[in-house]
C-alpha cells in the first residue's frame, strides 16, 4: 500500500495523541516526544501500532532513538519502512 | 550490626565524597564530574536549600526530568545536608506529583531547568491537590514550596526562598511524624530517613515507603561486597529514582568510590540506543530489570557479544525468564550474574548467583537464599501461624535493618523453598502485579477510574500481549444513561484512558479499556477477573 508522508505523519499524530500520550492538544511536528512523555514501553506500542497499521516489520535493530524523536522524523522513519524497495 | 551501632560513615557525607579528589564520580558522554567537584556542586545545592530556608531533616522532592548530573548532585546536597529526599516521577502527571509533594509536607523542590513545565504544573496543580488530602496537619501547599533550579551538571541555577510568610509545617526527620501519615498509616519507626519512596497503594493513593540510613547501610555494605565494587568500576545510570533500584546505582557507587555513568532516558527508550550507549560508555555493572536486559539482547547483531568491561550484571523487579536469561548469558560470556529480589519495603532481601554450568537446564530462575541481613521465614497459608522449616511453600515474611519498620513484613509474595534450600517465587496473595518492574496495584487503577462521574465500578486485570508482554485492561461499569447529565459525552475507552493519565503515571494506565453495564460475575456474585483478562 503505497502511502505518502503527511498521511503518515497524520495517522502517527492521532494516534500519538489519542493513544499514547493521551493529551488534549494536538502535538507539534517538531515537538521533543521524549520530553513529551514518550518512554520506552511507548515507544514499543507505537512501533507495533506501526507495523500494524502499514504491514511492515520494524527489527529491533533498524530501531534508531533518534530518528523517532519527533513527529516529523517519525512520520519519516515510517515511510522509508514502508516504501517497497528501501535499502 | 544493629541500627543503633551504625557508623558514622553509614551516611553519605560530602567531607567523605570530597575527600576522594581527583577520582571521577560522574561521567557522560560527553563530559565528566570529579568528586571533588560533586561535593562542591552538592554543597552548593545544600547551601542554597538553607539560604531558602530549609531546615535541616526536612522532606525535600526532587525532580529530574533531563537526568544529567544534576540528579546525583541534587541527591548528595540533599542528603548530604542531612535531609530527606522525596524522588518525584518525571513522567507522572502534574497532579499526582503535586499531592504527593503536599501529603509528604516537602517545603523545597530541587529540580533541573529541563522539568521547569512540569513544576510550573506541579504549582499550578497545588489547590486541587491540598483539598484532596483531607489532613489539616501536615501539608504545606506547592505554592510556598523553596524551589532550586539546576542545569544539567548540576551547577545551581536559580534558588526561590520559602514564603516567609507560609507557616512551618514543622516537620521532623523521623518517620513517627506525621508527614507521613496523610496517605496511609505506617508503623512508627525510630530511625533516621534517607528518602521515602511511593508504590502503587491497593486503596487508591500512593503507598509511602519510609527508607532508613540503617537499612541502606546494611543494603549497600553487601551489595558493594557482593560485587566487589571498587575505584575504576563504572557503575550504569539505569532505574528511575523513584525505583529502589536506583538506590545501589547511586548510593554502592558512592560508598565504593566508583564511577556513576550517566545516560539519558531516551538511550534507555530502544535497545538500539542502549546498545550504542554501552559501547561508548562501557560500564562494568548494571543493575536493571529483565525487560531491559531483552530488549537489549533483541537489539544486537547476530553473535556480537557485549563489551567484556560488563563484568556484573544484576536483575530484579520481575522474573526473568529462563531462555531470555541464556541469551543474555550468551551475549556477555565472562559476566557474574544476579538475581536480587525483595519488595521496596525490605529492599533486597534474597540474592541468587546464576550459575552458568547449569543454567541450560533450569526452567526457572530462584530468588535464591536470604541476604545476610535479611532474617526471612515462610509461613504456612493455611492461617494456622506455622512457619515451614524446610522444604514447602508458604507467604514470606522478612525482617531485618532493610526491612520497614525493622519487621516482621509480610510480603503477600508466595515464595517455595526447595529440596535444594533455594527459594523461588510463586506468585502473589493478593492482586498485585509487575508492569516491567513496576509495582501495580489493581485497586488503585480501578479507584481512580471510579472518580470519573460516568463510572459506577471498574475492574483491572493484567493480560499477556504477545508483542508487549504483561500490560493492564480495565473493564468498567457505567452508569445508565438516563442516570448521567445530559451534557455528558460519549464515555469510551479513549476518554477514560485519559482521565486515567491526568491521575496515574503511564505504566498504570490500561492498554483498553471495555465499557459494559454489569461487570462479568462469577456464580457466587464475585467480580469475574479471569472472564475480563479473556475477553
Amino acid at each position: 500500500m503505497p502511502v505518502t508522508p503527511d498521511e503518515v505523519q497524520r495517522v502517527l499524530h492521532d494516534h500519538l495523541v489519542n493513544e499514547i500520550l493521551l493529551r488534549r492538544t494536538p502535538l507539534g511536528p517538531d515537538e521533543d516526544l521524549f520530553e513529551a512523555g514518550l518512554d520506552s514501553m511507548a515507544l514499543t506500542r507505537v512501533l507495533v501500532f506501526v507495523e500494524d497499521r502499514f504491514g511492515i516489520r520494524i527489527p529491533d535493530e533498524d530501531v534508531v532513538v533518534d530518528e523517532l524523536s519527533t513527529l516529523a522524523r517519525m512520520a519519516r522513519f515510517v515511510t522509508a519502512q514502508a516504501t517497497p524497495g528501501r535499502t | 550490626m544493629t541500627p543503633a551501632q551504625a557508623p558514622a560513615g553509614s551516611r553519605l557525607r560530602l567531607e567523605s565524597l570530597a575527600a576522594r579528589g581527583d577520582a571521577e564520580a560522574l561521567v557522560s558522554r560527553s563530559d565528566a564530574l570529579s568528586y571533588a567537584a560533586l561535593a562542591q556542586r552538592a554543597g552548593a545545592v545544600a547551601e542554597a536549600l538553607t539560604r531558602a530556608g530549609v531546615r535541616a531533616g526536612a522532606p525535600v522532592a526532587l525532580l529530574s526530568a533531563g537526568r544529567g548530573f544534576d540528579e546525583a548532585v541534587a541527591l548528595a546536597g540533599i542528603l548530604g545536608s542531612g535531609r530527606v529526599v522525596v524522588p518525584l516521577d518525571a513522567g507522572a502527571p502534574a497532579a499526582r506529583l503535586s499531592t504527593l509533594v503536599a501529603a509528604r509536607g516537602c517545603r523545597a523542590l530541587v529540580h533541573d531547568a529541563a522539568a521547569e513545565a512540569l513544576v510550573a504544573a506541579l504549582i499550578a496543580a497545588s489547590p486541587r491537590a491540598t483539598d484532596a488530602v483531607p489532613n489539616d496537619a501536615a501539608p504545606s501547599p506547592p505554592s510556598v514550596l523553596a524551589r532550586v533550579t539546576l542545569d544539567a551538571t548540576g551547577e545551581v541555577l536559580a534558588v526561590q526562598a520559602l514564603d516567609a510568610t507560609a507557616p512551618d509545617p514543622d516537620v521532623p526527620a523521623r518517620s513517627t511524624d506525621a508527614a507521613l501519615s496523610p496517605l496511609s498509616p505506617l508503623s512508627p519507626l525510630s530511625e533516621p530517613l534517607a528518602c521515602i519512596l511511593h508504590t502503587s497503594g491497593s486503596t487508591g493513593t500512593p503507598k509511602p515507603i519510609p527508607i532508613t540510613w540503617a537499612g541502606l547501610d546494611a543494603f549497600t555494605a553487601w551489595a558493594v561486597a557482593l560485587t566487589a565494587l571498587a575505584p575504576g568500576d563504572r557503575v550504569l545510570r539505569v532505574a528511575e529514582l523513584v525505583f529502589d533500584l536506583a538506590w545501589f546505582d547511586h548510593l554502592a557507587t558512592f560508598r565504593a568510590g566508583a564511577t556513576l555513568v550517566t545516560l539519558a532516558r531516551r538511550d534507555l527508550a530502544a535497545g538500539r540506543s542502549l546498545r550504542d550507549a554501552l559501547a561508548t560508555l562501557k560500564p562494568t555493572v548494571i543493575y536493571g530489570v529483565p525487560s531491559l536486559f531483552m530488549k537489549l539482547v533483541a537489539a544486537l547483531p547476530p553473535g556480537a557479544l557485549l563489551d567484556p568491561s560488563l563484568r556484573v550484571i544484576l536483575f530484579a523487579g520481575e522474573v526473568f525468564p529462563p531462555r531470555e536469561l541464556r541469551a543474555l548469558a550468551e551475549r556477555a560470556p565472562t559476566a557474574a550474574l544476579y538475581n536480587l529480589y525483595g519488595p521496596t519495603e525490605t529492599n533486597v532481601c534474597t540474592f541468587h548467583a546464576v550459575d552458568r554450568a547449569t543454567l541450560s537446564a533450569e526452567r526457572e530462575v530462584p530468588i535464591g537464599i536470604p541476604c545476610p541481613y535479611a532474617a526471612c521465614t515462610l509461613l504456612a497459608d493455611d492461617g494456622s501461624g506455622r512457619l515451614i522449616e524446610g522444604p514447602g511453600t508458604g507467604e514470606l515474611v522478612v525482617s531485618g535493618p532493610t526491612t520497614i519498620g525493622g519487621g516482621p513484613y509480610p510480603t503477600r509474595d508466595r515464595v517455595e523453598r526447595g529440596a535444594d534450600g533455594l527459594l523461588y517465587f510463586r506468585g502473589r496473595l493478593d492482586r498485585m502485579v509487575k508492569i516491567r518492574g513496576y509495582r501495580v496495584e489493581p485497586g488503585e487503577v480501578e479507584a481512580a477510574l471510579t472518580e470519573h462521574p460516568a463510572v459506577r465500578q471498574a475492574a483491572v486485570v493484567p493480560v499477556e500481549d504477545p508483542r508487549l508482554g504483561r500490560v493492564l485492561r480495565g473493564c468498567v461499569a457505567i452508569e445508565a444513561p438516563a442516570k448521567q447529565e445530559p451534557s455528558a459525552t460519549t464515555i469510551d475507552g479513549q476518554v477514560l484512558r485519559r482521565h486515567l493519565a491526568e491521575r496515574l503515571p503511564p505504566y498504570m494506565v490500561p492498554e483498553r479499556i471495555d465499557i459494559v453495564h454489569d461487570l462479568p460475575r462469577t456464580v457466587t456474585g464475585k467480580i469475574d477477573y479471569r472472564a475480563i483478562a479473556g475477553a
